[in-house]
């Protein structure tokens, strides 16, 4: 029974999970510099804090902003590593500890695909690429399509929920794109709340069918089962496509099942053996200790260059953490020219993200709303007016990087005219 | 697969599959862990009044001015693990010699009948 179960795990799967590893850790660094960052402004606030666990509560101190975005930036530069050299055991232990932390520091967190892809990036540990793994056993692989396939089970348990099975949940949560589904219903001869209860019921039927897949899909991987396959490829989108054609505020859930989906549950995979010799398994060029050397100082001072004046706390321990990455990599001669190169990359696209997704600009608004609230909040003048000069700062910093049609000199107005009616 | 990744595996699922039924065992225990999403929260319509006594006078305190408000929406859901390290954590203030929470939850609906339920916390003297 035993053996059975485990012999799951040495399916062959070919070079999906090098495909894999890669795809996710890039749609995540960039999710990270577009989506993340803004959430760093709770952290710490009001020097309150409580974990995902408690027992956490008693070995860390109560995590900053500064430590929550340096966490994230070490987090999304081991990601940027992995996209090009693979799932190596060292990359995915500092991706492990750093998101892990992220997103165990604070109870706040309560997006389950932040939880996701903690198991995601634990699976990550037995999808080594084949230079460190030359067994080409990757459990790892195995292990998280049977985290999805759990993860869909679950869900679709969920949803046996007498108000979610009526249609009633789902039409309250599409409120917004409410004509436009009920005009599609009449279309189809289904009176409104009809249309409702068999798409509720439908999405049940959807995941119950899609766990099932997902255990499959090893066997799916190495040639069978190809119509099963193409039935996941197939409700796999219609599932995930749909959730973002109706709005649904997840973030980029979507782009990480999407990404899973076409991976895992496509039945057609090119030979990627060419391609996989020519790059996954390609043996670098052998870099001079020389040249080593000079593309790593080269590539601390460019982090600095990047990391230093982008307006967001943390940024300090972020480069020293990614440069002691840098020297580490050097140190011990660990694609330390790949990973100094990588790191000059990766800090250029942070910088540009952060700028376009106006996730820094969202991290101030978000900081100077919360300590204006604070402040209406306040039994005294002198907090009071500590709550609306932290305020003030915030909204400068937004201010500064408002995309165009945002403004907040009005709120920055009437907090410095509340402060200076403050009593002395 | 080596003996210690075998049992690593079925550690690692069977702690998948684990907690998702703690919830299903307990519903009032909170749903990070299992997979709910979308589908009708369980919420508790909560309106919360802090009382603290400093320095011998008693005053009610507002949440707002100490917590972020996703904490607050935790505290409207009655959790206790949120709502024990705010009061801890209101002790720190300075001359604070209690802390109550008083929930008042209509856990059936807004329209329905109301639970309190008291949470009290005597700060440990400095």
């Amino acid at each position: 029974m035993m053996a059975r179960f485990f012999s799951y795990f040495e399916t062959p799967v070919g070079t999906r999970p090098d495909v894999l590893v890669r795809v996710v850790a890039l749609v995540f660094a960039f999710d990270v510099w577009a989506n993340s960052i803004r959430r760093g402004h709770s952290m710490g606030f009001g020097d309150f804090n409580v974990a995902q666990f408690a027992w956490l509560d008693a070995v860390l101190p109560i995590p900053t902003a500064a430590s929550f975005m340096a966490a994230l930036l070490v987090a999304s530069f081991a990601a940027a590593s992995i996209v090009v050299l693979g799932a190596t055991r060292a990359l995915v232990v500092v991706l492990l500890a750093s998101w892990g932390y992220a997103w165990a520091a604070s109870y706040l967190d309560g997006y389950q695909h932040h939880y996701f892809l903690v198991l995601v990036v634990v699976c990550f540990l037995g999808m080594r690429p084949a230079a460190e793994a030359p067994s080409g056993r990757r459990w790892g692989y195995h292990l998280l399509c049977l985290t999805v396939a759990n993860m869909y089970l679950f869900a679709a348990i969920a949803k046996t929920d007498a108000l979610w099975v009526s249609g009633e949940r789902l039409r309250a949560i599409f409120a917004s794109r409410q004509p436009y589904a009920e005009s599609a219903f009449a279309a189809l001869g289904l009176a409104s709340m009809t249309g409702w209860q068999v798409l509720s019921i439908g999405t049940i039927v959807l995941e119950v069918a899609l766990a099932a897949i997902w255990v499959l899909a090893p066997a799916i991987a190495n040639g069978r089962y190809a119509k099963l396959g193409w039935s996941g490829v197939a409700m796999g989108l219609s599932l995930h496509v749909g959730a973002e054609l109706l709005g649904l505020e997840i973030e980029w859930f979507s782009c990480y099942m999407l990404a899973l989906t076409l991976v895992c549950l496509t039945p057609v995979w090119p030979n990627l053996r060419t391609i996989a010799d020519a790059v996954l398994r390609r043996r670098p060029h052998a870099a001079t200790r020389r040249a080593e050397t000079l593309w790593t100082l080269v590539a601390v001072v460019t982090v600095a260059g990047f990391l230093l004046p982008a307006d967001l706390p943390g940024m300090i321990i972020a480069w020293v953490g990614i440069s002691a990455g840098l020297a580490v990599a050097w140190g011990l001669r660990f694609h330390a020219r790949t990973i100094a190169v990588v790191s000059m990359m990766a800090a250029g696209c942070f910088a540009v993200t952060a700028n376009v997704s106006q996730s820094r600009y969202d991290y101030w608004r978000l900081l100077g709303a919360t300590h204006y609230r604070s402040a209406r909040a306040q039994a005294t003048p002198t907090a009071m007016n500590a709550s609306i000069q932290s305020s003030i700062e915030a909204y400068t910093h937004a201010q500064d990087h408002a995309p165009a049609g945002k403004d907040h000199q009005d709120v920055l107005n009437t907090l410095r005219k509340a402060q200076s009616e403050l009593p002395r | 697969m080596s003996l210690q990744t075998r049992i690593f595996v079925v550690i690692f699922l069977v702690v998948q599959v684990a907690m998702p039924f703690v919830y299903y065992l307990n519903p009032d225990r909170d749903e990070r862990f299992a997979w709910r999403m979308f589908v009708n929260p369980h919420h508790k319509f909560c309106e919360p009044t802090v009382q603290a006594t400093s320095f011998g006078q008693a005053h009610t305190v507002e949440l707002r001015a100490i917590l972020h408000p996703g904490w607050i929406a935790n505290i409207k859901e009655n959790r206790p693990e949120i709502i024990e390290p705010y009061l801890d954590r209101l002790c720190r203030e300075p001359g604070v010699e209690s802390a109550t929470l008083i929930n008042d939850c209509r856990p059936d609906g807004p329209q329905g009948p109301v639970q309190t339920t008291v949470y009290q916390r005597d700060c440990p003297p400095r």
